[in-house]
């Protein structure tokens, strides 16, 4: 995390505006907050991110905490702003899967996004913010519970029912080659 | 990268939408977190009339001077 440095001297670098403690933060945050609202399919997953950081910057002096929990703090602010844009009608789940940067490089690379996209898409709202969550954000079911505010419990059980209907949808694949 | 079995998929989760943001998006948003550190949270350096201030200041100085 954070390349070996040491969390507290990046923090209190951010807090007193040092350019590179804010990239340091962003090079840690950015690539999991941008995987998540891309999975999520906002309209605007680069601007999101954008004001996510900026949030950051704006609340960071009322933080305290540690490195996961700066984390889960994005991930939180993310998780709403998505929410927000839900409400507002902005995103838009009809819409085919954007594939990362990257994908436009690769020609066989698109058809396995799609698929993970297509895969992603059986599940419900729920689980698939417990299943990105922890897979991109890397958080744990204790921490994912404190961004979509839920019992830990509930996590754990959209967890399994996300992941039950992933292996039973793989399952389903590996029958039809 | 197409993989049947569920660790698999959920790796394939991690490589189909964990990357970087693009380098232009990257740099336009850390001009925009240094602008609104500017905007919101003044840069605390020292004071260095620190000393000035005080000896102006008329409720201090009654204390101070003879």
């Amino acid at each position: 995390m954070l390349h070996g440095r040491n969390f507290a001297a990046v923090l209190h670098a951010a807090r007193m505006g040092d350019d590179w403690a804010w990239k340091a933060l962003y090079d840690e945050l950015a690539p999991g907050l941008l995987g998540y609202l891309r999975a999520r399919r906002a309209a605007r997953p680069e601007e999101l991110l954008g004001e996510v950081m900026l949030q950051i910057v704006r609340d960071l002096a009322s933080f305290g905490g540690g490195n996961w929990d700066l984390r889960v703090w994005a991930f939180t602010i993310a998780h709403n702003r998505l929410r927000d844009e839900e409400a507002r009608g902005a995103a838009k789940p009809t819409e085919p899967i954007r594939f990362p940067a990257t994908a436009h490089l690769d020609p066989l690379w698109a058809p396995s996004v799609e698929r993970v996209g297509r895969l992603l898409a059986l599940l419900d709202r729920d689980e698939q913010n417990v299943i990105l969550l922890r897979i991109l954000g890397e958080l744990t079911c204790e921490e994912v519970g404190k961004v979509i505010g839920e019992e830990v419990d509930t996590v754990d059980a959209l967890q399994l029912q996300g992941l039950e209907t992933l292996r039973s949808e793989l399952a389903k694949e590996v029958a039809t080659i | 990268m197409s993989s049947s079995d569920l660790a698999g998929f959920l790796a394939d989760v991690r490589a189909a939408y964990l990357s970087e943001p693009d380098e232009t998006v990257a740099s336009r948003h850390l001009e925009a977190i240094a602008r609104e550190y500017e905007a919101t949270l003044p840069r605390r350096a020292p004071d260095r009339d620190w000393w000035r201030k005080l000896i102006a200041n008329r409720f201090v100085r009654r204390d101070v001077t003879p």
